[in-house]
């Protein structure tokens, strides 16, 4: 029974792939062995199987119009695109080596081997040690998501209690969340967001739904301070000679200057100013702003809150 | 396939059937037993398999030819296609474990091989590039530190490694008899006895500047906990903070033991403080938007951003400053 099945997915597949001009389903039955007789029963089992199909490649079986056919019919094909990957050409050590990976690093609520055994690596090895293997999170925003980068489909979301509609442009895991970069049509600029933040579902667009874009803002994961709107404002901070070489960690990119002591003075490209006080007070009394003024006394005003806070046992 | 393993969907048995076909056609005549390791199936399935697809297209109509050519030559088999010679599509779910897996740990192979290769096919193949639209980063900061760490985990060989402490701003060198490795919060533990504590430690493997692996094998302890990073936190000191509905973030991203909601959408929560700096730093930028309900004795008896505060306001040459 379920080796029948599996003949018939297999011939369904092939007469769907074969044929030039889209074909009806009553076509589709005379040229697949084992549908039933019985049209009704074949109309279960039929939309049975392009469903399976479906979940096998991804996207849906869907009907189109058949050129030429009057009163205008539906029928039913795959182009050789919608089945079939573009030949990555892997060698078998490749294939292994992908295998091994995708046993080792795997995403929450996904099964890795459909991928594998697609690309031909057989049976996925045990992970390697296990001392590596890990589990990313993963749900339906981040997957469509991905889907939409790769494809270019735009996308549409609630976050932060606003409707986006984006194009989608680069997906990023790191310290152990997604974040999404992407040009917000509404806004007409590049915006980042956290996909654990979505509210609800991702909905996505057709393939190629905006040109290729490079995306040009800095990530804000690497330098918050840079992360806003308009032309950013250069903050210069000294920073003690302790915690110089933290400085340079935390903001490679940034102009340096050295001081004989060992100090430093980096200048921060910064439109997001609280981010860049959050930044600067983690260095605790061992850095300084030094300009300008108004970033000076935003900074003060944040340190003179703390001094003013409710103290020890206060309730709200 | 054991008789416990789960029943085998139709779909699946496909997918199995098409990838079969298409190795066996890449290769010139391998052994069925090979193709059957490969699998991981025995041969008879494979053999079943082999019969399935060269009857596909065998009972349409005649103007369409049998796809799938089959032929058996001793304990070798053929296998010649005129479709399904390519690999099937992937879905998104499947596209993107495999570039998620492949794109983290390509890194760790020090960029080099056939993992890089391979990813670089299959990206290609999808039309995406990696790094540039898609980047995973599993919080290894040195590659070469991390596969050190790792190999002594994997062999149980004691390691030297150099520590950095952030929040003390010291740099120790330690003997570690390593037992785990594993990821929390994004970052990555190495976990075991640490000679010169003479004690359990874990230390975030992104702050080791320099591991070195011995000869020197050790032990493992047989009955290990699961490994957590709030373990060696047991006997830290506690901080009890009401926070404002915009300091919410503290309990994502700092180890939290205890919520409670309070009026307004303010809640209570027990922090873990590692330093007393840590807790300066955090009080300082919570600002007006934290309030200390208790402080463990050890960390101090004021309150530490207020103190941290008056520092700053000294260094900044303020005439209000307090305490």
């Amino acid at each position: 029974m379920a080796s029948d099945k599996v003949t018939r997915l297999l011939a369904l597949l092939q007469v769907l792939l074969d044929t030039g001009t889209p074909l009806t389903a009553r076509e589709i039955r005379t040229r697949v062995s084992g549908y039933s007789e019985d049209l009704e029963a074949f109309r279960r089992t039929f939309e049975r199987d392009k469903a399976d199909l479906g979940e096998m490649l991804g996207h849906p079986v869907r009907p189109e119009p058949i050129p030429g056919t009057d009163p205008p019919m539906d029928g039913y094909r795959l182009r050789p695109d919608d089945a079939y990957l573009a030949d990555p050409g892997l060698t078998s050590e490749e294939r292994r080596a992908l295998a091994v990976a995708a046993s080792a690093v795997r995403l929450a609520g996904i099964d890795p081997s459909g991928g594998v055994t697609k690309l031909g690596a057989g049976a996925t090895p045990a992970a390697t040690g296990g001392s590596t293997s890990t589990e990313l999170p993963a749900d339906e925003a981040v997957v469509a998501l991905f889907q939409a980068v790769a494809e270019r489909r735009s996308a549409e979301f609630d976050y932060r209690g606003e409707a986006r509609t984006v194009h989608p442009l680069r997906l990023r895991f790191t310290k152990g969340r997604w974040y999404l970069t992407a040009w917000d049509t509404a806004r007409e600029g590049e915006r980042q967001f956290r996909l654990d933040r979505v509210d609800g579902d991702v909905t996505t667009g057709e393939p190629a739904g905006f040109a290729p874009r490079v995306v040009t803002s800095v990530d804000a994961l690497d330098e918050p301070w840079a992360m806003g709107e308009g032309e950013p404002v250069p903050v210069r901070v000294h920073v003690d000679p302790a915690r110089a070489d933290a400085a340079r960690r935390a903001a490679p990119r940034a102009p340096v200057e050295e001081g004989a002591d060992g100090s430093l003075v980096v200048t921060l490209a910064t439109r997001n100013v609280d981010a860049l006080i959050s930044f600067v007070l983690g260095f605790l009394d061992e850095a300084e702003v030094l300009s300008p003024p108004e970033v000076r006394d935003a900074l003060l005003a944040r340190v003179r809150e703390r001094v003013s806070a409710a103290p020890s046992g206060a309730r709200p | 396939m054991n008789a416990a393993a789960p029943r085998e969907t139709a779909v699946a048995r496909m997918q199995r059937v098409l990838a079969e076909v298409l190795w066996i056609a890449e290769r010139d005549g391998p052994l069925l037993a090979d193709a059957a390791a490969h699998f991981g199936v025995s041969e008879e399935a494979v053999s079943r398999d082999l019969d399935m697809a060269s009857m596909i297209g065998a009972d349409g109509d005649d103007y369409f030819d049998m796809p799938v050519e089959m032929w058996v030559e001793g304990d070798r088999v053929h296998v010649h296609l005129l479709a399904f010679d390519r690999p099937l599509r992937l879905t998104p779910p499947e596209a993107l474990s495999l570039v998620v897996a492949g794109s983290a740990l390509t890194g760790m192979e020090g960029g080099s091989g056939a993992l890089t290769d391979a990813l670089g096919k299959v990206a290609s193949a999808l039309g995406i590039e990696v790094g540039e639209q898609v980047d995973v980063d599993l919080g290894v900061a040195d590659t070469e530190v991390f596969a050190t760490v790792q190999a002594a985990v994997d062999q149980h060989r004691a390691l030297s490694i150099a520590h950095l402490n952030v929040e003390h701003d010291t740099r120790t060198e330690r003997v570690v008899e390593p037992w785990a490795l594993f990821r929390e919060r994004g970052d990555w533990y190495l976990w075991g006895h640490c000679r010169r504590a003479g004690a359990e430690r874990q230390f975030r493997v992104d702050r080791i500047v320099a591991a070195v692996l011995a000869d020197e094998v050790v032990t493992v302890p047989p009955d290990l906990g699961s490994p957590t990073a709030l373990r060696t936190d047991r006997d830290a000191p506690r901080m009890v903070l009401d926070l404002a509905p915009e300091a919410r973030w503290v309990v994502e991203s700092y180890p939290v033991e205890d919520v409670e909601a309070g009026s307004d959408g303010w809640v209570r929560v027990t922090l873990v403080v590692v330093t007393r700096p840590w807790a300066e730093r955090l009080l300082l930028r919570l600002g007006s938007a934290a309030r200390i309900v208790h402080l463990d004795p050890a960390i101090g008896v004021d309150d530490p951003g207020a103190a941290a505060a008056g520092r700053l306001l000294a260094r900044y040459g303020c005439e209000d400053r307090q305490h």
